[in-house]
């Protein structure tokens, strides 16, 4: 099992898991809460994916165009040859033990998707060990939006895996947003190659689960390709948010930027690795690396952590991180209004969250997410709805 | 229409005592002016007023229509009826100028807010495109003294305390500012009580004091009429100061 002790698990409460506390599902039951959730959704979906505990239930291909092609068949593990990642862990090897099938989705050149590729997972059964498994291609100059979805949870452990292929001349627009309740485990693992000319924009928004973790490793291919990572989250209770990302510039002339938010309120943790890598031969790179931490109360902390990895000396590489509290001054000029100071301190932590969900990359999700979070800081800072 | 009054303020910032003990009683519809040099604690005197956290009232009081302010965090004075407009309004992002005035105005109607807001920023000249923005982000000096008017004409508060409104302010700008608080001073649904901080005499040419009060290192020094600008502004605040000892002498 992982440890604490490694720096791929710094500040984690990796130790705590015990694998033996869950259980594999074979057959899968009733989504309950998918239906409500796609209501939530502002634009038609292109495709409706749906997972019940790491299985697929059903695939809607209606608004799909030709030239998609959708595979949830166990055989397609064959020909495709996972990327790889830089630091897996003994987690992702039983991941890919025992993920059930693969969700392959191909879209041909030159095809421009209208409307959201959207993938549900639920977690209905309260002690699963799920390991969803997701493959997106986007062959060259594709245009595609895909939104990856979680609900349910309970006592759960899930282990995801979603790789992203994005094609010459492709541009990718992706969102993860993880509504995990309880006391779950959730574990993403989600890795990108990006090829010439080509753009992936990749947002994660970590809500719920206990342990939410995120490992995002995008590689730049080729030269002319870019990366625009965003993740935000917010955590309560006793949740531990733990982002780590991977900015890999394997070409000359590459770019990326990753902006992540976080706020953590009650007992809350948050810890954020970010690793810049301009490998030999990268020349011309342009590297920006941004972590935002407010820190809302006196048993939250948040550790951030940059790691700049630079084999080349002509290259552009920027990083900044903040931790702290809400901003004194911006509170006291709101309570000279009148505003009540929870009510300033939510205000001005939507407005912390706001700047970043304006970049949402997928639009559709903005609604859900947006009065998701304003929901949850509500309830954190101990605001009435009524004074919303 | 709301009487404040000031009696024996005393405070403190970073534990160094800054106002040694300042009365002063503002009626319905009076504007007081204070003047008086750099340091002087002109600012400080708006922020113990205000309730800024880290300035803090040592002795003394503060009343609004014979309720204690004095032991109120900030915003409660605020719904008492003080209104501060900040002499650097500084940028809240990601918080829209409606959105904190909904939040300001208990049972407040968005609807019926945002009317009122378009409303004053017409009458006050601050262009409405900027009202969609981030609290004065991306505004200039003086847009930001202009949105701090609008915000005062939205809330209707009594009594404002202005720390150098006019800093920042074109000639144009500052006698469109000066007109409109003269109004909400003379109009008696509102009778605004203004107690304006300002180094110069330029907004006092536009908004008519009815006192004038001169602050020195920490002290009310001198008070009067209208008339006293003329010669503050000839004869500068030296004659108020305490003689210094001479750091050179032998």
């Amino acid at each position: 099992m992982p440890s604490a002790t490694e720096e791929l698990w710094r500040y984690s409460p990796i130790n705590d898991l015990v694998l033996d506390a869950f259980h594999t599902v074979e057959t899968p039951t009733v989504a309950k809460k998918t239906t409500a959730l796609l209501g939530q959704l502002s634009a038609t979906p292109a495709c409706v994916i749906s997972l019940v505990d790491g299985h697929v239930v059903s695939v809607d291909t209606t608004n799909l165009p030709a030239g998609v092609t959708v595979s949830t068949s166990v055989n397609d593990l064959a020909p495709l040859v996972p990327l790889s990642s830089a630091a897996p862990s003994r987690l992702d090897a039983i991941h890919d033990l025992l993920a059930p099938q693969l969700v392959v989705i191909d879209i041909g050149a030159r095809l421009n998707i209208d409307g959201p590729i959207v993938i549900v997972s639920e977690l209905v059964d309260p002690t699963a060990l799920t390991t969803p498994w997701v493959h997106i291609r986007l062959g060259v100059g594709a245009q595609a939006e895909v939104a990856e979805l979680v609900v349910g949870g309970g006592e759960t452990l899930t282990l995801s895996t979603t790789e992203l292929t994005v094609g010459d001349g492709a541009y990718l627009r992706h969102v993860a947003v993880q509504l995990a309740e309880g006391a779950a485990w959730h574990l993403s693992h989600q890795l990108a190659t990006v090829g010439r000319d080509a753009t992936l924009e990749s947002f994660s928004v970590g809500l719920g689960a206990a342990y939410d973790r995120v490992h995002t490793e995008v590689t730049i291919t080729a030269s002319g390709g870019t990366s625009r990572l965003r993740s935000l989250y917010l955590g309560t209770d006793h949740q531990v948010h733990d982002v780590r990302t991977v900015q890999d510039h394997a070409a000359p002339h590459t770019n990326s930027d990753l902006l992540c938010k976080g706020a953590v309120a009650d007992s809350s943790t948050s810890v954020f690795t970010g690793t810049i890598a301009i490998r030999n031969g990268a020349v011309r790179s342009d590297a920006v690396q941004n972590n935002h931490n407010l820190v809302l109360g006196e048993h939250a902390s948040a550790e951030s952590v940059p790691n700049l990895d630079i084999h080349e000396s002509d290259v552009r590489c920027a990083h900044g991180s903040t931790v702290g509290p809400v901003d004194e001054e911006q509170r006291y000029y709101l309570e000279s209004r009148g505003i009540a100071p929870q009510v300033a301190e939510r205000l001005l932590v939507s407005g912390f969250f706001d700047d970043a969900l304006d970049a949402l990359p997928v639009k559709s999700v903005v609604n859900l997410v947006r009065s998701t979070l304003r929901a949850k800081l509500s309830r954190a800072l101990n605001v009435e709805a009524a004074s919303e | 229409m709301s009487r404040l009054v000031v009696n024996d303020l005393h405070a403190e910032v970073v534990g160094r005592e800054i106002l040694h003990g300042i009365s002063f009683a503002v009626s319905p519809g009076e504007i007081h002016a204070f003047m008086g040099p750099n340091g002087a604690g002109k600012s400080t005197l708006a922020h113990a007023i205000m309730g800024r956290p880290g300035t803090t009232i040592t002795k003394g009081t503060i009343t609004l229509d014979g309720v204690d302010l004095t032991n109120l965090p900030a915003y409660a004075r605020a719904q008492a009826g003080l209104f501060l407009g900040l002499q650097h309004p500084l940028e809240v992002p990601g918080v829209r100028l409606l959105d904190a005035l909904v939040a300001a105005i208990a049972g407040g109607d968005a609807a019926r807010i945002d009317e009122k807001l378009h409303a004053a920023a017409e009458a006050i000249g601050l262009n409405p495109a900027l009202l969609e923005r981030s609290l004065n982000v991306g505004l200039s000096g003086g847009e930001r003294k202009r949105s701090e008017i609008v915000q005062l004409e939205v809330l209707r508060s009594p009594v404002a305390l202005l720390d150098e409104i006019d800093s920042g302010l074109d000639v144009d700008a500052l006698s469109a500012i000066g007109k409109h608080l003269s109004e909400a001073v003379a109009d008696p649904t509102w009778q605004l009580s203004i107690v304006a901080i300002t180094h110069f005499r330029r907004l006092l040419d536009v908004l008519t004091p009815d006192r004038i009060h001169v602050l020195v290192d920490g002290r009310l020094v001198d008070e009067g009429g209208p008339e006293l600008v003329a010669v503050l502004e000839a004869d500068g605040y030296a004659r108020y100061r305490a003689p210094r000892e001479d750091p050179f002498a032998l």
